[in-house]
């Protein structure tokens, strides 16, 4: 793991889980260790039994695994900073159930997101308590929750305390109300469903602007929700009569606008000819577009117009020398050097020299050929790792801010809280609290107090928007992995 | 030679068919000189001169190829002891009055075609000093049988060719030079031009009401390199005569600038149609940190850290 990744780990845990917790779980980045280890690295900082409490919280959320190693007598805890870094996601995860389902279905996910993982009952009843509901909702909130079970937004997942396994196909089985055990059944986020659905989101997005049409964006939606394996390059084909059948708008024209996806450069469709029509999505070309595009507007950003003119046409012609690339882009020749060499020293082309052998006298004539190309692998580690770098500043700036206004922050939350608990009673008169912010807060603070809010929220929308990057750049790994 | 010939030409007399009046020379002339044109490289023997163009009479024939001789058009060879007529390419006539090194360098020069050929090649190959070299250049030029032609390729690069010869495109650089300057802003313009036009041709595809079918939209917002020329020279942003390849080099920009899509359609002819990105405004550039040149040597533990830097100040300041 990178440093970069480690101090995004660091950042989250100590925002979320506060200072200590962030502490006590910073040597676990550098490899697993058992719970003695860990103390002793701690150096008596921390207690034993806090060290002890962390960790049971993070087991509690995934964020460490405990593994029993076979040569070893003790129990080692290792850190799973993937899922840590989900946390980043766990805004966009609430707005899509809210999307989909409504408002109680995403205060369940809510609750399960503080949480971390629950029985069912548990996720229910916590539910209630925490939006004030009242007991008679219990029956109402179970349906909504089995529900998510069948949608596979919640999986079963194994217990520690008695080490029990989720059978395969009784992953997504849902309890029922009065089994005997169903205290024992845990319940946690199916990631993986939740990131089929952001990555289905994108798909739609970019369809709709490749073709200015919203009917093709329904249309994309649709076979999207029939695809069933989410990992493979090339889904399941899916018939074109399950698709009408599903489908809301456009169904004189079904057959056309899926010729239109298929016909397009972007060939994200494929289409099988013959007496039964089928359809398959091409995800890995789909998110290799995405992935290059991302790639070319980070390029544009830094470079200029020029630039990536220059870096699409490398890619497009795989292996260009530096005058064929100048007649391609035609872009004076001074200039393509100039342009070429700087996106060279940023990593962004790579040369390959093609020497002329020597001759039979050992001599050469000194001439080489200089073959531009891309090596998207790096290009995407590198960049990966900027925009880990661009989370983490965001974080830092954030948890400066809240440090330097802690005073005032603190207050505010007191008000807040108090105003919520007024507001509840139904005692709250929008003057009364007009005027108790008045005297409680000077006009400066009050200034203060908005420009804080309007910086933090800045941050959490660029975090949010630069996770996006991250999540495509992960899904392309992933793909291109795969296929080997 | 041409005596030689003369003679060689009357021993064949007696087998030449019988005259027939009123060629015009002119025409004659130009006859032969396709014939021998179109054998290439075998080149043509009388006896296939005389069958290949009957009608004309011996005296006429000699004068014929004579010219031909003297003009430089066609040279003489002897091939198992048969003398054949070849093909020396385009007329170009030597300088009167030049003497063998000048022919020498002349000749050089006039195998290089619309290519043109450099200085130093042409000392190597005719193996004269430099500054004899320059002076039989100089004297060439100025008898205005040769000419120095500046290459694109590099600034101080001089070839030299025919005086009366049109450089190679390679040579010039095609339509985007002209005085061996690189017309970017030329460019641009049509860039922009040809962007417009498909970009009216997609709007216009979009909001036709009258067709339904959207894919038949589709297929109209698409336009041909063909059309984008048509409306080019209709416009006249060009005072240069653009070929159809010029526009598709323009149209392939505007795919490298993420403008334009590009497909071959059923008839084997490249299309392009105006497009966005598939991704919406870019989240790096939200940032100071997204064009950032030292952002790899940003780190908490560095003096050059995120809290320290002015650009991130001036962006969390509200």
């Amino acid at each position: 793991m990178s440093s970069d990744y480690c101090r995004i780990c660091t950042s989250i845990l100590r925002d979320y889980f506060g200072q200590d917790v962030s502490e006590i779980a910073k040597p676990l980045q550098w490899g697993q260790k058992s719970l003695m280890t860990l103390s002793t690295m701690l150096d008596g900082k921390y207690p034993r039994h806090l060290i002890q409490e962390t960790i049971i919280v993070l087991l509690q959320f995934n964020f460490v695994s405990a593994i029993c190693n076979v040569h070893s007598v003790q129990i080692e805890y290792k850190l799973n900073m993937e899922n840590i870094l989900m946390i980043l996601r766990y805004p966009k995860y609430l707005s899509i159930i809210k999307r989909k389902f409504g408002n109680q279905y995403k205060e369940l996910v809510e609750t399960l997101l503080c949480l971390g993982r629950a029985s069912l009952s548990k996720i229910v009843s916590e539910c209630i308590k925490l939006q004030n509901k009242t007991d008679d909702l219990y029956n109402n909130y179970w349906e909504k929750a089995i529900e998510l079970i069948r949608n596979e937004y919640f999986k079963r997942t194994p217990t520690y305390v008695v080490w029990t396994e989720v059978k395969q196909n009784k992953i997504f089985t849902p309890p029922t109300k009065n089994q005997k055990d169903e205290k024992k059944i845990l319940f946690t986020l199916n990631y993986n469903k939740f990131h089929q659905d952001m990555r289905n989101k994108i798909i739609i997005d970019a369809v709709v602007r490749t073709f200015d049409d919203t009917i093709v964006g329904e249309v994309m939606s649709t076979i999207l929700s029939q695809c069933a394996d989410s990992s493979a390059p090339v889904s399941n084909p899916i018939s074109l009569q399950l698709i009408r059948s599903n489908l809301s708008v456009g169904h004189n024209y079904l057959l056309e606008y899926i010729t239109m996806i298929e016909e397009d450069p972007t060939k994200f469709l494929c289409k099988s000819y013959g007496t039964m029509c089928n359809i398959t999505v091409n995800f890995k070309q789909i998110i290799n577009c995405l992935n290059d595009s991302i790639m070319d507007q980070v390029v544009s950003y830094k470079f200029g117009e020029s630039s990536a003119r220059l870096f699409r046409a490398t890619r497009s012609n795989k292996l260009l020398e530096l005058e064929r690339l100048q007649q391609t882009a035609l872009i004076p020749d001074r200039e393509t050097k100039t342009l070429t060499s700087e996106l060279f020293m940023n990593n962004y082309l790579q040369v390959q020299e093609l020497r002329k052998p020597n001759t039979r006298l050992g001599r050469n004539d000194g001439k080489s050929f200089y073959l531009y190309h891309l090596n998207e692998r790096q290009l995407h580690q590198e960049l990966t790792e900027e925009i880990l770098k661009m989370i983490g500043n965001c974080m830092m700036w954030k948890f400066k801010t809240c440090e330097d206004n802690k005073r005032l922050l603190k207050n505010k939350a007191r008000f807040d809280g108090m105003v919520q608990g007024l507001q509840d009673k139904q005692e709250a008169d929008k003057d009364f609290i007009e005027e108790a912010m008045d005297n409680l807060f000077s006009p400066s603070e009050r200034i203060l107090l908005d420009s804080i809010n309007r910086l933090l929220r800045k941050c959490q929308l660029n975090i949010m928007r630069l996770d996006v990057c991250l999540f495509l750049f992960h899904s392309y790994k992933r793909y291109n992995e795969t296929i080997k | 030679m041409a005596a030689v010939k003369r003679g060689h030409r009357d021993d064949l007399s007696d087998v030449a068919p019988l005259a027939k009046k009123a060629r015009e020379p002119e025409t004659a002339e130009q006859r032969v000189l396709e014939i021998i044109k179109c054998s290439g490289n075998k080149g043509v023997s009388d006896e296939d001169l005389i069958r290949a163009c009957p009608v004309l009479t011996i005296d006429e024939r000699v004068d014929v190829v004579n010219k031909l001789i003297t003009s430089n058009a066609i040279t003489l060879h002897k091939v198992k002891d048969t003398l054949r007529y070849k093909y020396k390419g385009p007329t170009a006539s030597t300088p009167g009055d030049a003497n063998t090194e000048e022919l020498v360098v002349f000749n050089l020069i006039r195998d290089s075609g619309r290519k043109g050929i450099w200085i130093r090649d042409v000392r190597i190959k005719s193996n004269l000093g430099l500054p004899r070299l320059k002076k039989i250049l100089k004297s060439l030029e100025t008898k205005k049988a040769i000419k120095a032609v500046k290459s694109v390729a590099a600034a101080r690069k001089i070839v030299y060719m025919l005086f009366d010869l049109e450089p190679d495109s390679s040579i010039t650089g095609g339509a985007w030079y002209s005085n061996q300057e690189f017309e970017s802003e030329f460019i641009e313009i049509l860039t922009k031009h040809s962007y417009k036009f498909l970009e009216a041709k997609k709007s216009k595809a979009l909001k036709n009401t009258t067709i339904r079918s959207p894919l038949v939209k589709y297929n109209t917002s698409y336009a041909t390199a063909d059309r984008v020329l048509e409306f080019i020279s209709k416009t006249g942003i060009s005072k240069v005569r653009l070929t159809v390849e010029d526009i598709i080099s323009i149209l392939d920009l505007l795919v490298y600038d993420g403008l334009a899509a590009k497909r071959v359609n059923s008839e084997g002819k490249l299309e392009y149609r105006s497009t966005k990105t598939l991704l919406s405004r870019n989240a790096v550039s939200f940032l100071p940190c997204g064009s950032c040149p030292v952002i790899k040597r940003c780190s908490d533990a560095n003096q050059l850290n995120c809290l320290n830097c002015k650009h991130m100040k001036i962006w969390t300041t509200i």
